[in-house]
């Protein structure tokens, strides 16, 4: 196949645009594609303080190459949970390190060990999964408002964000889906405003654009990892992707237009928000979550932590 | 004969064979994975002749 720009070797099939591009036209049309996502959704300008979370995977490194390559000069944020087995955490952590050198690149690391003295296999217990996720949000969110950045990214692609929105949808959560966006805006002095600028992107146009920009990530899962339903998901949205390219991304789009459905519940959500009586986190509880978690004011704290799927 | 490797799967393939052909032989959905004949990305359309290596790498995460 044939680039459709300049007609050199193509190195991927963008069926759902029916055409083909070589790897120089593949990297100009992701950093194309980036940059009117950012503009579109008005996710933020340059001269902003941007902080991308970082976890030592394709989707956020990418995303940090990209947003440096386009001029945004952000600041990379990795959160150390101390995941201890396969050394999951120290590899994560020096993966993200050396790429921050490499490029010179400005980089924040923070542990649940200095925050909370324990990491997450001694905080989540039998809830681990669900409360990492808790913990990386509630101190991404703490540390991007109290050092004034005007914005979190986090590397979620259009993959994610389907998976995502067909799981919300099959199991019609409601709240869910009226949070879903590619830009959560601040709905309070301590919520930091939350952007996707990959959301237009597909995970295998994300994992080309790392391997063609030699981007080294951490290839393994978390060996605690049990994302097996949004693996299952991926998978069957993929099959109906091979069978009508562009579906994914119909899919994803018109729900953003039909967006205004689910506003009452989201109108709901934002008038109730309210400080947590413990950290001052917003909340819709006395507590906010994390909070009720590490005091396991519940009883079994185990059922205390959110399942559902937000990103 | 081409030899295909994909997460600690080996093939051996004896033939020349279009990678579309090959992956939907194996089950394997062109949209969750990248092809690299020697080293090189291509696409689906690209012939594996019986001398080269081919790596297939899985692109989706759990999210």
């Amino acid at each position: 196949m044939k680039c459709k720009v300049c007609k050199r070797r193509a190195v991927i099939n963008l069926r759902a645009q029916n055409r083909g591009l070589c790897e120089e036209c593949f990297d100009t049309y992701v950093l194309d594609r980036v940059e009117r996502t950012i503009k579109r959704f008005k996710m933020f300008s340059r001269g902003q303080r941007v902080l991308v979370a970082v976890s030592g995977g394709k989707d956020s490194l990418g995303l940090w190459d990209i947003l440096a390559r386009l001029g945004y000069n952000p600041t990379g944020f990795f959160v150390d949970v101390g995941i201890s087995r396969d050394g999951y955490s120290t590899r994560s952590r020096m993966v993200v390190e050396s790429f921050a050198r490499s490029r010179g690149m400005d980089l924040l690391v923070e542990s649940l060990e200095h925050w909370w003295g324990k990491g997450i296999e001694e905080i989540g217990r039998r809830v681990l999964c669900p409360t990492c996720g808790m913990a990386k949000r509630y101190l991404t969110n703490r540390v991007a408002v109290e050092r004034g950045y005007d914005v979190l990214c986090t590397g979620h692609n259009l993959d994610d964000e389907v998976a995502v929105l067909l799981s919300n949808i099959l199991n019609w959560q409601v709240g869910y889906l009226a949070r879903q966006a590619p830009v959560l805006e601040s709905w309070h002095s301590r919520l930091t405003r939350k952007v996707k600028p990959l959301v237009l992107l597909t995970e295998k146009e994300s994992a080309l654009y790392a391997l063609l920009r030699g981007i080294e990530h951490v290839e393994v899962s978390c060996p605690y990892a049990r994302g097996a339903t949004t693996l299952f998901y991926k998978r069957l949205i993929n099959q109906v992707e091979w069978r009508s390219p562009g579906t994914k991304q119909r899919f994803y789009t018109l729900f953003l237009r039909n967006k205004g459905l689910f506003e009452g519940v989201a109108k709901e959500e934002r008038e109730s928000l309210k400080e947590c009586d413990r950290c001052g986190q917003p909340t819709w509880e006395g507590l906010c979550a994390f909070c009720r978690f590490m005091e396991g004011s519940h009883g079994d704290t185990g059922r205390e932590v959110s399942k559902g799927n937000q990103v | 004969m081409a030899k295909v490797v994909m997460e600690g799967r080996v093939w051996e393939v004896r033939r020349r064979m279009n990678v579309l052909r090959f992956l939907e032989k194996e089950g394997i959905n062109p949209e969750d994975v990248l092809v690299l004949i020697n080293g090189k990305v291509v696409t689906e359309d690209a012939v594996m002749e019986p001398q080269d290596e081919v790596k297939i790498l899985w692109v989706l995460s759990r999210g």
